[in-house]
C-alpha cells in the first residue's frame, strides 16, 4: 500500500497580532525562511506520511497547530516551507455550516453545498432523499435555513458532506456538535467510512473518539511533532505531559 | 502537490475551468439574491443608469453651456460601461473577505470569488443596455459603420476589469486602506476617462499622457458607433489593447503572489 498523504518539512508562520500593519515591501519581497517582526511559526519541520486506509488522530492542546495542519492538507492554507502531497481526492469536514445561505431554502442549499464539494446536479438528485432523511428535515425542505435551529443546520451539513466519496477524509472536531443521538448517528457513519478502507485524519480532543477510530496518533506541541505512534501511547504521553504542566 | 512555491498560470487556469460549474452557480445565486431581495428587482438595472444620464444631462448639458449634439445619447453610450467598471471595482473589494469562512474550509480555486463579481457585474451591464437602445431610438439614431467597435470595447473592458478585480480583492484583504482610498481613485479616473466629454477636447502633449489610461481607448470605442465624428485616434485603442492584457496578467500575478498571505489573514 502506498501513501495517501506526504507531509514534508512543512512550516507556516502567522503574525501574533493579526491586525498588524503590513509593510508593502514584505508582501512582495519574499522572506519565507526568517521571521518578520511579530511573527511566529505555527508549524515547523513537521513531516509524516499517512498510508492508504490508515486512520490517524491528531492530538494536542489548543493552539498547538492541529487545525492549521488539517487546513494545510485540505489546501485552504498554503505552507511557507516544505510541501504537502495528497494522492487522491480530499474531502475536508472543516466548519460544516460554511457556505450555507440563510435566504435560500434547504433544498437550494443542499445543491449549493454539494456543488462546492464537487457533486454534479445529477449526483445530488440521486442522493437528495437520503440526505434529507438522514438529517431528519423532510418537513422543512423548502424552509429557508435561516429559520433552522443550529442542531438542524448541523445535521443537514453533516448529512451533505458524508455523501462525499473522496478516498481521503479530514475531520476537524465536527463531531463535537449535536446531542447524544446525533453523535451516535455520526459515529455510525464514520465507522462505515473506515470499513470502506478510506484514509482518515481526525483532529479531536475526545479520547473515546480517538481510541475508537484511530490506531495511530500524532501529538503536536507548539507546532512540532512530539510523538508519532500507536494511539494509546500517544494519548498516554499527552496525558502525562498535561499533568506536568498542571 | 502543494508546496511553498505557487502554481503556473496554465495549471491554475485549468483548475478554475474544472470548477466553472461553481462559478456559474455563484453568479446566478448572486443575481437571484439581488433581484429577489428588492421590490423593483431587474428594473433597478434600467432605472439606475437612466437616472445617471438624467443627472449628468441636467448638470453638464443644461446648467453648464454645452453644444454637444444629442448629449443624453452621448452620455448614455459611455455611462453604462463606466457604471460597469465602477461597480465591479467596488464590489471586488469584499470578494474574498465576505467569503472568508467558505474560502478557509473548502478548497476551491480562490480566483472564483473575484471572478464571480466580474461575471455578475458583466451580466448586469448587458441587462442595462436597453437603456442605451432606448435613448438612441428616442433620437432616431442608428449605429454607424463603427458598430464593430462595441464588441471590441466590451472584450477589452472585461479583460481590464478582471485584472483590476483580482488585484483589488487580494490587496484589500491584507491592506484595508484600499477600501478607504478607492473612492477617490475611482472619481479621479471618472474624470480622466472620456465619459462626459469627447477625447478631442484634450489637446497637445497632454493628450499623449492622457491616452496612457487604458480606459480612454475603450471608451472611445464605446462612443464610436453613435458619434463617429468624435472618434479620436487609433493610438489610444492600441494602448488600451496592450493595457488591458497587461492589467489582466499583472492583476492575476499579484493575486497569486498575495494568495498565501490572504489565506492566513481570512
Amino acid at each position: 500500500m502506498g501513501d495517501a498523504i506526504n507531509v514534508t518539512d512543512i512550516g507556516i508562520k502567522f503574525a501574533i497580532n493579526r491586525r498588524r500593519r503590513l509593510e508593502l515591501k514584505n508582501m512582495f519581497v519574499r522572506t519565507r525562511e526568517t521571521l518578520g517582526q511579530g511573527e511566529f511559526w505555527a508549524l515547523r519541520n513537521v513531516s509524516f506520511s499517512v498510508g492508504v486506509g490508515e486512520a490517524v488522530g491528531v492530538i494536542g492542546r489548543n493552539g498547538s497547530g492541529k487545525s492549521t495542519l488539517l487546513r494545510l492538507i485540505a489546501g485552504v492554507l498554503l505552507p511557507d516551507e516544505g510541501s504537502v502531497e495528497v494522492h487522491g481526492g480530499v474531502g475536508a469536514m472543516i466548519e460544516l455550516s460554511a457556505g450555507f445561505v440563510g435566504d435560500l431554502t434547504a433544498r437550494d442549499n443542499i445543491y449549493l453545498i454539494s456543488a462546492l464539494h464537487g457533486f454534479s446536479r445529477e449526483q445530488v438528485d440521486a442522493r437528495f432523499q437520503e440526505i434529507v432523511e438522514w438529517a431528519g428535515v423532510e418537513r422543512f425542505v423548502d424552509t429557508p435555513v435561516q429559520h433552522y435551529s443550529s442542531g438542524m443546520k448541523a445535521r443537514l451539513a453533516f448529512s451533505i458532506v458524508t455523501q462525499m466519496e473522496e478516498p481521503i477524509l479530514l475531520v476537524d472536531e465536527v463531531l463535537a456538535v449535536g446531542d447524544a443521538a446525533f453523535r451516535r448517528k455520526c459515529a455510525d457513519v464514520i465507522d462505515g467510512m473506515l470499513a470502506e478502507g478510506r484514509t482518515f485524519l481526525l483532529v479531536s480532543h475526545n479520547e473515546t473518539d480517538l481510541r475508537r477510530w484511530c490506531k495511530r496518533g500524532i501529538y503536536l506541541k507548539n507546532g512540532a511533532v512530539v510523538t508519532d505512534g500507536p494511539v494509546e501511547d500517544v494519548l498516554e504521553e499527552y496525558a502525562a505531559d498535561a499533568e506536568v504542566q498542571n | 502537490m502543494r508546496t511553498a512555491t505557487g502554481l503556473r498560470l496554465s495549471a491554475r487556469l485549468a483548475q478554475i475551468w474544472s470548477r466553472r460549474d461553481v462559478l456559474y452557480m455563484f453568479i446566478s445565486r448572486g443575481l437571484k439574491v439581488k433581484y429577489a431581495s428588492s421590490v423593483l428587482g431587474y428594473a433597478w438595472s434600467l432605472i439606475e443608469p437612466a437616472l445617471f444620464i438624467g443627472i449628468y444631462f441636467v448638470v453638464f448639458g443644461r446648467i453648464f453651456p454645452n453644444k454637444t449634439h444629442h448629449y443624453p445619447l452621448f452620455i448614455a453610450s459611455t455611462i453604462l460601461p463606466w457604471l460597469w467598471f465602477n461597480s465591479t471595482v467596488l464590489q471586488s473589494l469584499g470578494a474574498l473577505r465576505t467569503n472568508a469562512r467558505l474560502i478557509t474550509s473548502i478548497a476551491l480555486p480562490r480566483e472564483i470569488y473575484p471572478l464571480t463579481v466580474v461575471g455578475e457585474k458583466f451580466i448586469e451591464f448587458l441587462l442595462s443596455l436597453p437603456v442605451l437602445l432606448a435613448v438612441a431610438a428616442f433620437y432616431e439614431t442608428k449605429p454607424s459603420r463603427y458598430l464593430f467597435a462595441f464588441p471590441l470595447a466590451v472584450l477589452l473592458e472585461l479583460m481590464l476589469v478582471t485584472g483590476v478585480a483580482l488585484f483589488i480583492a487580494a490587496l484589500n484583504t491584507i491592506l484595508r486602506d484600499v477600501q478607504r482610498g478607492i473612492g477617490v481613485v475611482l472619481r479621479l479616473f471618472f474624470y480622466l476617462t472620456p465619459v462626459l466629454y469627447a477625447v478631442k477636447k484634450i489637446h497637445g502633449t497632454l493628450r499623449h499622457f492622457y491616452e496612457l489610461n487604458p480606459l480612454v481607448g475603450i471608451f472611445e470605442l464605446f462612443r464610436a458607433p453613435w458619434f463617429p465624428n468624435d472618434f479620436g485616434d487609433w493610438r489610444a485603442v492600441y494602448i488600451s489593447i496592450i493595457g488591458s492584457i497587461l492589467t489582466l496578467v499583472l492583476g492575476w500575478l499579484v493575486f497569486i503572489r498575495l494568495e498565501r498571505s490572504v489565506l492566513k489573514e481570512l
